[in-house]
């Protein structure tokens, strides 16, 4: 399952972006994340930030042939999606903020 | 969240999300449209915000200020959203872990400003305690506050960011997010969002100077030097040049470069080099003047939680004005301020 991943926010303030394929996890995270992310609350309003300088994580799919967006705050994060954004943290590219 | 009547009725986020999930193309439509009317009405509900009187805070004299309450505990790598392990108290003596006794001389220093410019007795006024949670997460390259009176600090990737218990600077950004929710608590968005970060890195840069004995010509304005990894040098911002700090730094010196929905930390530029401008017009230490004028306008019952640059930027003047005089160097530095950043007052 293909999904694009930016984390943005966060106090340096530089975003970092990465499009990740849950093929690239081993078989059994794999299947973990691509659960999780089925999940996920696709296409709701973003919440408001609580507190300051969190990451917030925003990630699209285009699954069944439609673009899916859905943005997370970072303690929406659960374990199970955790090996994804290890692939981001190896792999991401930074980019600014706003960019 | 709840969904008020105002012009239109709404129906609840629970009910339009699960239409949105329906089969019929139609209705998925017509409730992702009423989604994003979400966004709408929480303008409509910040707006509502300017209508609403700051609560008066009770006052206590049971406590005498001047001291803080510091407590740092450790996170050993975990997402866990409350304090772990307690490692240093307040009184108690250096430990073996450096974030540790980093986080704890930083937040000594950050309260030791509060209380010395301002007679400002912690976070609330009121001698909250300082809570620093340090190893949070996997190699976690940032700070943030939690809004629950928790200041978390990670360890850094090494790459992006490295200790970020080092900077003192980043340990005065975080604990001023607690002054300003107990203060004007800026909405976290739009420009109210970007002054919330500008007030954080104005304060944050304060406490730094003031620790290594900086005026404002001697300190390099830069913000994150102490923490960032090597794809972020020489520092995240810059106050005195906004858009130069590193190869990814977006934020626009004016507003000509404003970023139109940009992240909170890229338009703070524009008040962040206001206040640099102030400063260094009219020289000797950053706190003399500009600091308690910043500072008056953060308090400033006017300063509603969904301000915009013009709003703050209106009652800094104001406050210079009532503090210094209306002719007073001080007052014209503040114009100046605004001005060299082009919000129109």
């Amino acid at each position: 399952m293909r999904v694009d991943v930016t984390r943005r926010g966060g106090f340096a303030g530089v975003a970092l972006h990465a499009a990740l394929d849950t093929a690239q996890l081993p078989a059994a995270d794999a299947s973990r994340a691509e659960a999780a992310l089925r999940d996920l609350p696709w296409d709701r309003p973003p919440a408001e930030p609580t507190g300051a300088d969190r990451f917030r994580y925003e990630l699209a799919t285009a699954e069944g042939g439609h673009e899916r967006h859905v943005q997370l705050s970072e303690d929406e994060i659960s374990d199970a999606l955790r090996p994804l954004l290890d692939l981001l943290s190896d792999q991401g590219q930074l980019r600014a903020a706003s960019g | 969240m709840t969904a008020h009547c105002a012009q239109h009725c709404i129906l609840p986020p629970n009910l339009l999300d699960r239409l949105a999930r329906s089969d019929d193309e139609a209705l998925r439509d017509a409730a992702l449209n009423g989604l994003a009317l979400d966004g709408r009405f929480r303008l409509a509900r910040a707006e509502s915000a300017r209508s609403l009187i700051r609560a008066p805070k009770s006052v206590t004299f049971a406590r005498i200020g001047g001291q803080p309450q510091r407590t740092i505990y450790d996170q050993q790598g975990s997402e866990a959203q409350t304090p772990g392990v307690p490692i240093r108290m307040e009184g108690q003596p250096s430990v073996k872990d450096k974030a540790v006794n980093q986080a704890y001389d930083g937040l000594g220093a950050t309260y030791a400003f509060y209380w010395s410019v301002f007679e400002r007795d912690s976070i609330d006024g009121a001698g909250m305690p300082l809570l620093g949670l340090v190893h949070y997460g996997r190699r976690y390259p940032n700070a943030f506050w939690d809004g629950a009176g928790h200041m978390f600090f990670g360890d850094g990737d090494g790459q992006i960011l490295t200790q970020t218990t080092a900077g003192i600077d980043v340990i005065g950004h975080e604990l001023t997010h607690g002054v300003t929710q107990n203060e004007a608590n800026l909405t976290y968005s739009g420009q109210s969002g970007a002054l919330n970060e500008s007030v954080s890195d104005v304060f944050g840069i304060q406490v730094k100077q003031q620790a290594l004995g900086q005026d404002v010509h001697t300190s390099d304005w830069l913000i994150g030097a102490d923490i960032v990894g090597p794809a972020l040098r020489p520092a995240l911002r810059s106050m005195k040049q906004p858009g130069t700090a590193n190869a990814h730094d977006d934020q626009p010196a004016d507003m000509n470069g404003y970023v139109p929905g940009g992240d909170v930390h890229t338009n703070s530029g524009i008040p962040n080099r206001a206040f640099y401008v102030v400063a260094t017009t009219l020289g000797g230490h950053a706190w003399d003047a500009a600091g308690p004028i910043w500072y008056a306008a953060l308090r400033d019952p006017q300063l509603r939680p969904n301000a915009t640059f013009r709003d703050f930027a209106r009652i800094t003047v104001k406050q210079a004005g009532q503090i210094y005089g209306a002719d007073s160097d001080q007052a014209h530095a503040v114009r100046q301020g605004w001005e060299a950043v082009k919000v129109s007052l």
